[in-house]
């Protein structure tokens, strides 16, 4: 399959003698001398290049500096090596208990559910296994700036693979403004997505599933300190809460519109965006997709949108609530009070019948 | 069947007070505004267990939408068939005249309130409806009108959204909600009490059902009108044979 570069056939054959002495386990040392050096890669016969050049300074600053090559790549038992190595199992560290001190607490039954790890488990080979987010070398705990699944580097992570998505949150408010800005309270992918667990949309049990999306959503903005940091003037969880569609949403309709619908899932821009898809121009194509409301035009952007009828900002249609609500207090003191006062004259009347003996 | 009728009634004597087809007009509006009622609370109080129930009654939030709509058709025929009934019937014309709202139902209205507060000891000698009726009767017919035409507007919206803007649609919901409510507590409420839960007429008072009255009610509640079919004199046993049953 792989034609190997023919200056590496001579280098192995000199490491080969020098194995023999080091065997069972060849230190990081000897390993070097073949995957120490830039050069070192495999050609496969479709023309793609693998590099084998493993950086040691990358390694030395890893959470698993103080481990040898063969801890993990435990099918070498020899130098030189069989080409085709089996892929490295974590968790012959990471499991409960385990002697070593590896952290225990990876979610693998999470990933094992998780698309990913079904995916990978039907034969998907392009599906992920730990080391294709975590890194293989270069794996660093996640509050570590380094970290391929830390919060600035997590979308680029991703974005290997969902190069779309990766593109169009670049683009968005929330790419913005933690790639941009540096923000940290910005999401990255799996702060709507989950981490180990990460399910379809289309399954209900999915934090971004039709009837999950508001309270993922709402895990910032459904706080108005958070909303109002970010000069978002209404809370836009608790209107929609309120609204025909987060009715029947939270009843379980995933027909109905929920966040991502209007919003989109990862392009979210403010509606003064020309690019938003709330953009008050983009409101017609956004309302009449996915053959919601057919025949959408301008009238649909005539008006708010989130609207609290209990804010005055809301304009004509707090005062047209107020007045209902007025309305609706009046008619029931006035039918309560009604029914008081036909009720005490009747009892009354029945006490002053008794006592007149009739 | 107005006719009067001179001779002096017994207490008990029934006299009619509304026609077969009244009685179906009320039977109809009742069973439609009850589903319509129950359908419309189950998400007016979504969230509420009174909501969850109500929804889970009536299977779920598509098949409530069905029957709120069915039921609202039935509505929309009822008060159809109350229009026609008023404009092309004698009976029907003649009642609603009785209906209308008239300047001595405010001085009825203020006679009851001294009556109820005990400055007058004999309740006011009402019609044949009285002020508290009217209201009850033009609460649900204005209430009922306004639920269709703002539920059409809703029940419509892909179409009404292109015609109207955004805020007008908004409005519409909320006085939809609330105009619901105000008509639940004047029927469910108010209207309940004072034909079946007050005193005197607990458990259940039969007008309803028999379309009569007693001539001793309507002698106690509708004096002007007992006096236009009996004359002055109030319902009697009768001692002398010969005399009505």
């Amino acid at each position: 399959m792989r034609v190997v570069l023919a200056t590496v056939a001579a280098l192995l054959a000199a490491a080969a003698s020098q194995a023999q002495s080091a065997a069972p386990a060849p230190p990081l040392r000897q390993c070097g001398i073949c995957h120490g050096r830039h050069e070192f890669k495999v050609v496969a016969r479709d023309g793609t290049v693998r590099p084998l050049f493993v950086d040691e300074t990358v390694l030395a600053r890893s959470v698993h500096a103080r481990w040898q090559c063969v801890d993990c790549h435990a099918d070498v038992s020899a130098i030189p090596h069989p080409p085709n190595l089996g892929v490295v199992n974590c968790q012959r560290c990471h499991f409960p208990g385990n002697p070593v001190g590896a952290p225990e607490d990876v979610n693998y039954e999470g990933y094992v559910k998780s698309v990913h790890g079904r995916l990978r488990a039907a034969g998907n080979t392009k599906a992920p296994l730990c080391q294709d987010c975590h890194g293989g070398h270069d794996v660093h705990k996640r509050d570590d700036p380094h970290a391929a699944t830390g919060k600035l580097r997590l979308a680029e992570t991703c974005g290997r693979c969902h190069l779309e998505q990766y593109s169009q949150y670049r683009e968005s408010v929330h790419g913005q403004s933690l790639l941009g800005k540096g923000n940290l309270q910005a999401p990255t992918c799996s702060d709507c997505h989950g981490e180990h667990s990460i399910l379809p949309p289309a399954e209900t049990a999915s934090d971004v599933s039709a009837t999950h999306i508001p309270e993922t959503c709402a895990a910032c903005h459904g706080s108005m300190a958070f909303n109002t940091a970010f000069d978002i003037p209404i809370n836009p969880v608790k209107t929609f809460k309120h609204s025909f569609h987060g009715i029947a949403n939270e009843l379980g309709s995933a027909r109905v519109a929920n966040c991502a619908s209007c919003h989109t899932a990862h392009q979210v821009l403010p509606p003064s965006d020309p690019r938003s898809s709330v953009n008050p121009a983009n409101i017609p194509a956004t309302c009449g997709k996915s053959g919601c409301h057919e025949g959408a035009n301008a009238n649909y952007a005539r008006g708010r949108f989130h609207i609290d009828p209990s804010s005055r900002d809301s304009g004509v249609i707090y005062w047209v609530a107020l007045f209902f609500k007025i309305l609706t207090i009046s008619t029931m003191v006035g039918l309560i009070g009604h029914i008081a006062l036909d009720l005490a004259k009747k009892i009354r009347q029945r006490h002053g019948r008794e006592a007149r003996g009739e | 069947m107005t006719e009067p009728l001179r001779q002096r009634p017994t207490p008990n004597q029934p006299v009619p007070r509304f026609t077969r087809s009244e009685l179906a007009q009320h039977w109809a509006l009742l069973v439609t505004l009850t589903v319509l009622a129950l359908t419309g609370l189950a998400l007016f109080a979504h969230g509420t267990w009174v909501g969850r129930l109500l929804l889970a009654l009536e299977g779920g939030l598509a098949s409530r939408g069905i029957l709120h709509r069915i039921f609202a058709v039935a509505l929309m025929l009822v008060v159809v068939w109350h229009l026609l009934y008023i404009l092309f019937t004698e009976r029907g014309h003649r009642q609603f005249l009785a209906m209308l709202p008239h300047r001595r139902d405010l001085a009825d209205l203020a006679e009851l309130l001294a009556y109820y507060r005990g400055r007058c000891p004999e309740p006011p000698a009402f019609g044949r409806f009285t002020p508290l009726q009217k209201l009850q009767y033009w609460g649900a017919g204005i209430g009922s009108v306004m639920m269709i035409a703002t539920g059409l507007v809703l029940w419509f919206h892909t179409k009404t959204m292109a015609l109207l803007p955004k805020w007008v649609i908004d409005v519409t919901t909320i006085v939809h909600g609330y105009e619901g409510l105000i008509l639940f507590m004047l029927l469910f409420g108010w209207h309940l009490y004072i034909v079946h839960l007050s005193p005197g007429n607990c458990p259940l008072q039969r007008t309803f059902l028999t379309g009569t009255i007693s001539a001793e009610r309507l002698f106690q509640e509708h004096r002007r009108e007992y006096e236009e079919l009996f004359g002055p004199h109030e319902p009697a046993e009768q001692t002398q044979p010969g005399g009505p049953q």
